[in-house]
């Protein structure tokens, strides 16, 4: 069977990095947004990926500036031999209502680490792109109730013919012209729908065995967070092994293989964005700072080494722990439930608020815009945190989805790299801000899968420190296709 | 076309026009099969309205209306000149023929949105096998046996000219039904696959009962040689003819450069088993049924093993990668670590080889078998 599915080319290279059961990126938030220059053009691309594999993404791509000609895409394998032969490109498609925004349908045939190559032409040349995209099934579909009545009428009156026509034959095809069926033809006859309606109803029992493998098999290939097993021990939480734990080496995201994020549940007033690391037995081990007790949902970031991103989930019931400040590029934020607002204080004085007008709907990609002023109402000035101007934790409050943004979006930034490295970008670090004064203002590009509320934890660095703005949010439902 | 074509009181002195029909349908259906599957391999993207895609329903449509013209013609006219040569279902009259025809076109129908509901429920399925393929392939068996029936209902009534012209006709047909049958095992019987058991037992399953059935149905002397050499010629024909027509990938990944066609691979050997058959069932025409079976299996099976397990190996060699063996030709999907792409065969261990092999010479002496049967059912029809 192995042999069968390599012909045809159906490469479920999935299981590279983890064990039977496929991961996901994010939880809940299967399309992956982003910001990026393609030459001279300012791009805010959003990949929608197929709810199946194989299936069709689609791809948008708005321009920042009104000279762009035309875009094409195309998709590659992130890694490997499978990144270096594109296929055809598509062109994608002007909307005639925003002709900034451009559109294009593209088969995702294999799930993993894949990227999009996104083309540009315009007035001031060529550019290009790169994105990273994890492909993974998301569901699997059940048939409508008319469709299934409609295909099983018809199932059952094609059972039905070929047994008469069977009978039909049996009873009269072998007798000469002009002949006329006697009663034994007749009888035999009879036996012989009896027979063929057995075989029928046999070949119908193992269709439908057939296709229970089938749906199970697809079933099973559905895209799920990685269970992380948390064992806590004294002050050190251990994040241990499991038959779908990590196996192969993973690539550094901002100096740190895994990014945790802990928050207290259902209040959402306590975070704790750590870094536990590797040990050699593949149990990530943390020392975690001190944190009120409380039961805790752990949300855990890695990217495996050929750029797919996996994110772990589980919850652990934690005592009163006094263990001490968080230290190095681990921060913890603590507050009080908020109601929905567009302005965080943060611990240090300074403001945080959220540059928005109108209603945030699911589905719709947007970028999160947040300004920081100081007490005085000046510019705030900020640092890198961790390379980048902002880290951004997205968190519906049934805790159907978390995400993890950036400034550039929702691509893992090891994954970017991967990306950019096969267009020839050769700054690896370009993506990343190295300088120590950044302005005041970070965006992080997104969209909200599902209406609802969500708590929203935008992080910087400023003076030395971690500082914390936490939002709430209520997201509306998705807005009426246009016509 | 005209309604009395199809026969008279008298038999007719020419081919009916429902024979050509069938030989049409089915060269349809096998050539846009064919293309199909080439152009998973190469361009990748599929949609309804591909042209392949369009002469497969088209093969469905004229052997569906084909049949059914019959069978309402058949019916509504008392004084039909099939009308005493046609059989009774559910209150319609018609050929056999017509009405496995008009079933597998409504099959063929039938697997369309059922096959469309599968891609938007699971993914688009690259498989040949699938249980939506596999009604359309039921479909399309519907179609072939139906057209198959009308030749052989025309052929048995017949003596003289007329009936050696409908036996190449049945011939041609049962060649085409050849190239069906081996393309649905085509992903067993790939070029790393040729040292394996599975694509013996798979070659056992199907190519017996085929060629054995169309031999013993035709009754020509060399029947089995020709409807395997007119597997081989067609296949030969499409390996020389598709990699001269240019094409790309429209899907990605792609591991494979892709500039032409990529066509199914060089035809199975089988033209050697069918020789040996043809030879061997004239001396033991007068056995038992299952004596014969079990020599034509077991010769069948024998002969295919002697000479495509070397005939493999040199299709694994430099030697063959050339327009004439075309085993140069990739599928754009194939990962250059696959073992077609490093031209090497995948392992089987002996003892699942062994096993393997052995239920391939039950399963060729068992379709052998049924083969002779349905022959001598289908040397029965009339009608």
């Amino acid at each position: 069977m192995n042999r069968l599915v390599s012909v045809l080319g159906l490469v479920l290279a999935f299981g590279l990095a983890f064990g039977a059961s496929p991961a996901s990126a994010h939880v809940g938030s299967p399309n992956v947004f982003f910001e990026g220059d393609a030459g001279p053009y300012r791009l805010f691309v959003t990949v929608r990926t197929p709810e199946v594999i194989p299936g069709v993404a689609t791809i948008e791509v708005r321009s920042e500036s009104g000279d762009v000609r035309a875009v094409s895409v195309v998709p590659l394998r992130l890694t490997g031999p499978g990144s270096q032969l594109p296929p055809v490109a598509d062109r994608a498609e002007r909307s005639p209502v925003d002709p900034q925004l451009f559109t294009a349908g593209l088969w995702l045939m294999e799930r993993g680490s894949l990227q999009v190559r996104i083309a540009v032409e315009g007035a001031r040349g060529p550019g290009k792109l790169a994105v990273p995209v994890p492909a993974a099934a998301q569901r699997t579909l059940g048939m409508s109730r008319g469709l299934g009545v409609l295909l099983l009428g018809l199932m059952l009156l094609l059972a039905l013919a070929v047994v008469a026509i069977l009978a039909g034959a049996i009873r009269e095809a072998t007798l000469e012209p002009g002949v006329l069926p006697a009663a034994n033809d007749h009888k035999r006859a009879r036996t012989a729908a009896l027979v063929a309606g057995g075989s029928v109803v046999a070949l119908l029992g193992f269709g439908n065995w057939w296709w229970g493998i089938t749906a199970a098999g697809s079933a099973a290939s559905v895209g799920k967070p990685w269970p992380l097993e948390p064992r806590l021990d004294g002050c050190q939480l251990r994040l241990g092994t499991s038959p779908s734990t990590v196996r192969t080496p993973l690539l550094l995201d901002h100096g740190h293989e895994m990014h945790l994020f802990m928050v207290r549940v259902a209040a959402f007033d306590r975070l704790a964005h750590l870094h536990p690391q590797r040990g050699p037995d593949d149990v990530f081990t943390q020392r975690l700072p001190s944190l009120p007790a409380g039961r805790y949902r752990l949300f855990a970031d890695i990217v495996s080494g050929y750029g797919y991103p996996a994110t772990g989930v589980a919850e652990i019931e934690l005592p009163d722990l006094t263990c001490g400040a968080p230290d190095g590029d681990d921060a913890t934020w603590s507050g009080a439930p908020t109601q929905p607002t567009t302005t965080a204080e943060l611990s240090d004085g300074a403001r945080m608020t959220w540059d928005r007008s109108g209603p945030l709907r699911a589905g719709v990609a947007t970028a999160l815009r947040f300004h920081v002023v100081e007490r005085d109402g000046s510019p705030a000035v900020l640092e890198p945190y961790m390379g980048m101007a902002g880290h951004a934790a997205i968190i519906a409050t049934d805790l159907t989805v978390f995400a993890h943004l950036h400034p550039s979006g929702s691509v893992a930034m090891p994954a970017l790299e991967l990306a950019n490295a096969g267009i020839g970008v050769t700054d690896p670090h370009a993506s990343h801000v190295m300088h120590a004064a950044l302005p005041p203002d970070v965006a992080f590009p997104y969209g909200f899968p599902k209406p609802g509320p969500y708590r929203v934890f935008v992080q910087i660095k400023r003076a030395g420190h971690v500082e914390t703005g936490a939002f709430d949010v209520i997201v509306e439902s998705a807005p009426q296709a246009s016509p | 076309m005209t309604p009395d074509d199809g026969g008279d009181r008298v038999e007719p002195s020419r081919v009916p026009w429902f024979a050509w029909a069938a030989a049409a349908a089915m060269t349809c259906i096998v050539v846009g099969l064919y293309w199909d599957i080439s152009f998973h391999l190469t361009v990748g993207r599929d949609s309804f309205w591909t042209p392949a895609h369009l002469l497969i329903q088209a093969g469905g449509i004229l052997g569906g209306l084909s049949g059914s013209s019959l069978i309402v013609s058949t019916t509504l006219r008392r004084a039909s000149p099939l009308r005493d040569r046609s059989i009774g279902v559910w209150g319609f009259r018609g050929p056999f023929g017509a009405f496995v025809s008009t079933w597998g076109a409504a099959t063929m129908v039938v697997s369309a949105p059922f096959d469309d509901w599968w891609h938007s429920a699971y993914g688009l399925d690259v498989t040949v096998l699938s249980p939506p393929h596999t009604v359309l392939l039921l479909g399309i068996l519907g179609v072939a046996t139906g057209g198959v029936f009308s030749v052989l209902a025309a052929l048995n009534r017949t003596t003289g000219a007329l009936r050696s012209r409908l036996q190449w006709i049945l011939l041609a047909v049962g060649a085409e039904v050849l190239v069906l049958a081996m393309t649905m095992i085509f992903e067993y019987t790939y070029r790393d696959s040729l040292h394996r058991s599975d694509c013996y037992r798979a070659l056992s399953i199907v190519a017996p009962l085929v060629i054995v059935g169309f031999a013993q149905a035709s009754g020509a002397r060399w029947a089995a040689t020709m409807t395997a050499a007119g597997y081989t010629a067609f296949m030969l024909v499409m390996l020389w003819v598709f990699p001269l027509v240019p094409a790309e990938p429209k899907l990605g990944p792609v591991y494979q450069p892709i500039t032409h066609y990529v066509p199914l691979g060089f035809p199975l050997l089988v033209i050697a088993p069918a020789i040996v058959i043809d030879l061997v069932r004239a001396r033991i025409s007068g056995w038992r049924r299952g004596s014969q079976a079990i020599v034509i299996g077991g010769v069948f099976l024998a002969v295919m093993v002697a000479v495509e397990w070397p005939f493999g190996s040199f299709l694994q060699t430099e030697a063959s990668r050339n327009w004439m063996f075309g085993t140069h030709y990739l599928p754009y999907s194939m990962r250059p670590e696959d073992y077609a792409a490093r031209n090497e065969f995948v392992p089987q261990s002996s003892a699942r080889l062994w096993r393997g092999m052995a239920e391939a010479l039950v399963a060729a002496i068992v379709t052998s078998w049924i083969g002779l049967s349905i022959a001598g059912a289908m040397r029965k029809v009339r009608r």
